[in-house]
């Protein structure tokens, strides 16, 4: 399917590669997501208790259940590179897609300016810790570099753009095991999990705080469902994207249950639930430099790991939207060489580097949650019409979700609870949002969709949907 | 078969207004919230046990519990405790000892933990929010299905 | 108003270090994407497909 040039003669079809395997799949998804044990997820800790946060883990690792079963299902046979936006266009309809196209593109965006913000601010601690004078160090020229570097790694080829996030996630997930087993075994520090004694069994806001640490729970996994970004860059799409989507949220999974676990054994909550970065912090309490450095390490890579994977993602929405010309068709163009959405990516590095230089990490990290939150919501929808619309048999699917409506429900019910908590904390930025989306949904309807080649977004080779 | 529906083509000029128009809304939708200072909930102060709040004359705040601990917020925002100590705070030895390697403080800390969330809301608006983010998703699904019936008539002809 | 000039430390240059690096990669990027720009025709660049993928192989494409 794939033209390519022989003997220097201008290409006459370009499109993206076709190179990743299921290991990509999985760095890219646990890549996007783990620097959420490192940072963020703490929050919930504020907003509920130790315990409550951990029951919102549990409850909100459900809903992500939820996600990454419906998601693989449409995704196994939808294989394009606007994952949940393609999605959306074939079973919704092109507003809709609309949406879920910005959801994707702000909430990988945000994301990432809120890792190259931390990436600026860890550089800024190692500094003064190694002898720089306090409030001397500039964070901007390392935020700058941040994005610059990987940006550049994206342009340049989404193979090497994944190996490199398979490496650097892998350090940040092997170095939270570290510190679990160290302070477990008592290996390299004299300290000890103490749970009991900082008081873990309280529940400091009752039930309520547990549904209010819903929303920061979120940061436990916010980012797995990228995933799908990647379909049109897979090889054998149908087996590799649920393979590497289901490892990736197991990963999370063990990866949340431990970072909360010694964490909360180490930290009184009350600093646990304002803390940058709540990892670094248990190591520094366990004194040994060594573990000190290790996870310095590991919340640096885990932050570039995120960073890449947005950057990665977030192009490949804007891409997606572009070719259809629901945003300017300037962006559809794929680098003939390096077989990348090029400009999307250019176009989208001003925007992180301006959040990261302004460092308004809650409402940035909100504007993140929140966007995703919308995806998640319409997954539910987009399942009922899939299956209505091409019920089982009709079509071949790489991967079929057990349970059927279930999942669907659950999630709704998971998604609407977190519509309260988010309400509990950020009302006002909750409807800012949906004032946002709505406006940019009259712009689209009234100024933009002329632009658009109706039967032409129709792009898989599945027969009339039933009931059209 | 439908008539196929062919879109006029887009100046370089206007797909440059295009982009920036998402650009301009993206920051507003941030910025908005920012400069109206309510985008996130702020804690409230708060001590163990029963307490009671009263005003002072000059402006401040004084936070009084049954166990004799009492917090004073002056009016330009310093923080002073009486009867301070880490008994007061429901802090016990592990708590304490990891609050010393913290490098916090009796004061620092009490600062830290008598700051709490106030969960009260306002039904009403609970409601209106939810039915805001309802009525948005409703919008959506029925304008794309209007727009998606047009896709796929264009797409595999009309029914007949 | 030349402060930033004078370097007090390491630190100092390696913030230039990195202010220099990422405006070389940045520059760099958006040459390159300006000099493709010019050598391939609009359409060509524009021209992938969603969709293509081994599942569908077994059926006609649509067009």
């Amino acid at each position: 399917m794939v033209d390519t040039t022989v003997g220097g003669a201008q290409p006459t079809k370009i499109n993206l590669v076709k190179v990743l395997g299921p290991v990509h799949v999985w760095a890219l998804g646990v890549g996007i997501v783990l620097v959420g044990e490192f940072m963020g997820w703490n929050f919930s800790v504020e907003k509920g208790g130790a315990l409550g946060s951990l029951i919102a883990c549990w409850i909100i690792g459900l809903l992500y259940t939820c996600v990454a079963m419906l998601d693989s299902e449409v995704t196994s046979t939808v294989a394009a590179a606007g994952g949940q936006y393609t999605q959306a266009k074939h079973t919704t309809g092109p507003l809709m897609a609309f949406n879920v196209g910005l959801y994707l593109v702000l909430a990988y965006t945000m994301l990432e300016a809120a890792d190259i913000f931390v990436f600026g601010d860890l550089v800024r601690i190692a500094a003064e810790n190694l002898g720089a004078e306090q409030g001397t160090v500039d964070t901007r020229p390392f935020v700058l570099l941040a994005v610059s570097v990987l940006a550049f790694l994206n342009y340049r080829g989404v193979f090497m753009t994944l190996t490199v996030n398979f490496l650097i996630t892998a350090v940040a997930f092997i170095s939270i095991i570290v510190l679990v087993i160290a302070y477990q075994f008592g290996i390299g520090t004299s300290e000890t999990l103490q749970h009991g004694g900082l008081g873990m069994g309280e529940l400091p806001y009752g039930w309520m705080g547990v549904l209010a640490a819903f929303q920061f729970a979120i940061w436990y996994y916010l980012g797995i469902e990228g995933t799908c970004q990647a379909a049109e860059e897979v090889r054998s799409c149908g087996r590799s994207l649920p393979l590497g989507t289901m490892t990736g949220m197991i990963t999370l999974l063990i990866a949340a249950a431990l970072t909360w676990y010694v964490c909360s054994g180490t930290l009184p909550w009350e600093y646990l639930g304002t803390a940058l970065a709540p990892l670094y912090d248990a190591s520094l309490m366990s004194g040994s430099t060594f573990l000190i450095v290790l996870l310095w390490v590991g919340t640096v890579f885990s932050a570039l790991a995120s960073a890449n994977g947005c950057i990665n993602d977030a192009a490949r929405a804007w891409f997606s939207m572009g070719r259809d010309r629901y945003l300017p068709e300037y962006f559809a163009a794929v680098h003939p060489v390096y077989r990348t959405p090029f400009r999307a990516i250019i176009f989208l590095i001003p925007i992180a580097a301006a959040f990261g230089f302004l460092g308004l990490l809650a409402p940035v990290v909100t504007f993140s949650i929140l966007s995703g939150l919308l995806g998640y919501t319409f997954m539910p929808i987009n399942m009922f019409r899939f299956r209505a619309k091409w019920p089982l048999g009709s079509i071949k699917r790489g991967y079929v979700h057990p349970f059927h409506p279930l999942p669907a429900i659950t999630l709704l019910v998971l998604c609407i609870a977190t519509y309260v908590a988010v309400y509990l904390g950020f009302g006002t930025q909750l409807l800012a949002m949906m004032v946002f989306y709505v406006v940019a949904s009259i712009w689209f309807v009234v100024f933009r969709y002329k632009y658009v080649r109706r039967g032409d977004q129709f792009t898989m080779a599945w027969p009339r949907p039933k009931g059209y | 078969m439908a008539q196929v529906y062919q879109p006029p083509k887009q100046s370089r000029l206007g797909q440059l207004i295009d982009a920036a128009v998402i650009l301009i809304l993206v920051f507003l939708a941030l910025f908005i919230p920012l400069e109206m200072e309510l985008a996130g909930a702020e804690k409230g102060d708060w001590l163990p046990g029963n307490y009671a709040v009263e005003q002072t004359a000059d402006g401040g705040v004084v936070l009084k519990n049954d166990s004799g601990l009492i917090k004073t917020i002056a009016a330009d925002g310093t923080v002073t405790f009486e009867n301070l100590t880490w008994e007061a705070l429901q802090q016990n030895e592990v708590m304490q000892a990891q609050w010393s390697k913290l490098g916090y403080d009796l004061q620092a800390a009490a600062e830290a933990i008598t700051k709490r969330y106030d969960y009260s809301f306002d039904w009403l608006w609970l409601i209106l929010t939810l039915a805001a983010i309802g009525g948005y998703f409703l919008f959506l699904v029925r304008q794309s299905d209007k727009e998606y019936r047009e896709v796929i008539a264009e797409k595999f002809g009309n029914r007949s | 108003m030349l402060d930033f000039l004078q370097f007090r430390g390491p630190w100092d240059w390696l913030q230039a270090a990195a202010w220099l690096v990422s405006i070389a990669l940045l520059g760099w990027m958006v040459l390159d994407a300006i000099r493709t720009g010019r050598k391939f025709n609009e359409d060509v660049l524009a021209s992938s497909q969603e969709g293509v993928d081994e599942l569908l192989q077994h059926h006609d494409r649509v067009r």
